[in-house]
């Protein structure tokens, strides 16, 4: 999901226990604070680290972007969502309302 | 079809990020160009206009070191617009204006890929040939090649070229073909493994697409070890996808549900879901329920998320451990 339409969905959901982090991969950390500026994005962000701690692409493994995991109150990953298509939206957003 | 197309236009993105960082030195008009053209690729409205624009870039520089993250772009919206077959002349017409080695390669590959796509058999076999005779054969180019010929179902191709690719499934190689990177003999090692356990999944997919299953199960049975895992637990690549067919195709129904659950649930993958309802079926005898069992299957195949440690952009720690107790969407992005 692109990261300016989470904000809406972590405005509505966050009393009620929602957080959003978002973890960048490139560690281009201009272009990364200029986008979160814009977009005037609340939510957590951090940097992925450096060689054996680059998360991203060795722990997790991910390949394509955007990439999303949604994770219950236990620790537990529940949905992953890869890429971008009309209608993730609503998905995710009956998804995090049946974890909440 | 759709997510399909965001992710290549987000891979091309990347390079597209990437290819401006090298490119510091090239002549000024044409980085200002491709800035300029990648802006409006990017605020483009649909696929048609941004077609346009990688014509209208290929048409005025036709060999850059952009050319084939071009091309590759245009087939992408040529593949949106259902008009994939005019890739085929679209990339003749260019190859011959092209004098890079190295870049008519990259363009071949995506030609080869097209053929693959179209089951255009005669043609890949051809120019297949052609691109492993050429200068700097790596495991790279074998890969999309056995790729394309699995898309048209070339079986004997298959297992010709990923024999022929073996020899390039070693830590030695890989540090032949990428010497500025400096990986660890560990890494190497690992990134060897991988290629030997994709080779092992294209030749078995062939073998059980030939009527010999029980040696294709073998050679998954070997592949599964070395290959890269996805974190939520499949195989990264189509290990799991053809090991789950083939046990169907020898009519082993609950082995193969096992074998495509994880993949159909949190692969993001419509051929894994697929073939997880067709082994549904044959288990079951109906369809009715099959979105259902995935769901049931969801929470006991969920992996507990590690506690991984994050930096903010203004040096605070963040723990992933830190937000149990709370619903956390992870976020993985690029800014581009």
């Amino acid at each position: 999901m692109e990261l300016p339409r989470l904000e809406p969905l972590y405005q509505k959901y966050r009393a009620q226990g929602l957080e959003i982090v978002a973890i960048e991969a490139s560690r281009n950390e201009k272009m990364a604070k200029d986008f979160i500026e814009k977009n005037n994005l609340t939510y957590h962000f951090v940097q992925d680290g450096e060689g054996e701690n680059a998360y991203v692409l060795n722990t997790f493994g991910i390949r394509g972007f955007p990439t999303s995991f949604l994770v219950d109150r236990s620790g537990k990953v529940l949905y992953s969502h890869l890429g971008f298509s009309p209608g993730d939206e609503e998905k995710l957003e009956k998804e995090i309302q049946g974890l909440l | 079809m759709r997510p399909k197309i965001t992710l290549l236009l987000t891979a091309l993105l990347l390079v597209m990020a990437g290819a401006i960082l090298f490119a510091a030195d090239e002549k000024d008009g044409l980085e200002s160009y491709f800035q300029e053209m990648s802006n409006k690729f990017r605020a483009a409205e649909d696929a048609q206009e941004r077609l346009n624009l990688c014509q209208e870039f290929l048409k005025k520089y036709p060999d850059t070191t952009y050319t084939p993250t071009i091309v590759a772009a245009a087939k992408a919206q040529l593949a949106a617009l259902d008009r994939s077959d005019e890739f085929v002349p679209l990339v003749k017409g260019l190859l011959a204006r092209i004098e890079d080695p190295e870049r008519q390669q990259r363009i071949r590959l995506l030609l080869a890929e097209a053929y693959g796509e179209a089951g255009a058999t005669r043609e890949l076999a051809g120019l297949a040939k052609k691109i492993v005779s050429g200068e700097k054969v790596t495991f790279n180019t074998y890969l999309p090649l056995i790729r394309s010929m699995v898309e048209a179902g070339m079986w004997p191709g298959v297992l010709d070229y990923a024999g022929q690719a073996e020899p390039l499934a070693t830590a030695e190689a890989y540090a032949r073909e990428f010497p500025d990177r400096k990986y660890s003999q560990e890494q190497l090692q690992e990134f060897a493994r991988n290629r030997q356990g994709l080779l092992l999944t294209y030749a078995g997919w062939a073998k059980a697409n030939t009527g010999q299953a029980e040696t294709a199960l073998r050679d998954f049975r070997k592949a599964e070890p070395l290959v890269n895992k996805h974190y939520l637990g499949y195989s990264a690549d189509e290990l799991d996808l053809y090991w789950g067919k083939t046990l169907l195709q020898q009519g082993q129904a609950a082995a193969a549900l096992d074998r495509l659950a994880s993949k159909a649930i949190f692969g993001s993958d419509e051929a894994a879901r697929e073939a997880c309802k067709a082994a549904y079926v044959k288990k079951t005898g109906a369809a009715e329920g099959f979105e259902t069992f995935l769901e049931k299957q969801r929470p006991a195949i969920a992996r507990t998320l590690d506690n991984l440690a994050f930096e903010t952009y203004d040096g605070r720690k963040i723990e992933l451990g830190d937000f149990k107790g709370k619903v956390l969407l992870l976020a993985f992005w690029f800014p581009t």
